[in-house]
């Protein structure tokens, strides 16, 4: 299985996956995911920003762990993510994600459980930045 | 033996460093070096936290000799 992994400075873009796994013959499904900066939480709806930070070494290495246990889950060709570090404004992406195989069922149960395993292991950290503060977020499903 | 200790995200704002320096025993475990960084920084004893070591999360009882790279991670959340 193919892995892209990379940190960007601010907002994610959409491109750079999709460019990775685009095009080959071998595959019949792409199957892209999003996530973007909203201006409400479970307690705040006043965020005007996110900051993030990362483990960049630790960042690689988790990633391709999660690819490996895909890998024995799922039919799947290859697995391309994208993730901010830095400030991301409200209305910006954070993240993306695309994952590609030769039949689109094994790309939406790969792609929730890759997402999943993101949040729970994955060593990016957020700060939530409000017109009157900051707080870092804990674990979220 | 001198460990290096990485902070990240919160953990790195309270102690006000990027990195922890300690000394500890040969043979020491990561619940040694927990008891001592705890000791040190009291600001780190009501804080949840994973510890990763060479890029691996490791339990409690996992020793220290060999650690080129230890880590203090605090909640993820990535996405």
């Amino acid at each position: 299985m193919k892995i892209y992994c990379r940190l960007v400075d601010g907002a994610a873009s959409a491109d750079w996956c999709r460019g990775q796994l685009a095009g080959d013959p071998a595959v019949g499904c792409l199957l892209a995911f999003s996530g973007q900066v909203r201006s409400s939480n479970n307690e705040r709806d006043d965020v005007v920003a996110l900051c993030y930070e990362a483990y960049p070494e630790m960042f690689e290495s988790e990633i391709s762990k999660i690819a490996d246990e895909m890998k024995q889950l799922y039919q799947l060709y290859a697995l391309a993510i994208e993730h901010s570090v830095g400030e991301v404004k409200l209305g910006q992406d954070a993240v993306h994600v695309v994952v590609s195989a030769v039949h689109r069922r094994d790309t939406f149960a790969a792609l929730e459980y890759f997402m999943a395993q993101l949040k729970k292991r994955v060593p990016i950290f957020k700060k939530e930045l409000y017109s009157d503060g900051t707080q870092w977020l804990g674990e979220q499903q | 033996m001198n460990l290096t200790v990485k902070l990240f995200g919160e953990l790195q704002e309270l102690c006000e460093n990027s990195s922890l320096q300690l000394q500890l025993p040969a043979l020491s475990s990561v619940g040694d070096l927990l008891l001592l960084a705890r000791q040190q920084y009291p600001v780190l004893a009501d804080l949840k936290f994973r510890v990763a070591v060479n890029c691996n999360y490791v339990e409690d009882d996992c020793c220290l000799d060999g650690a080129n790279e230890i880590a203090f991670i605090p909640a993820v959340c990535g996405g």
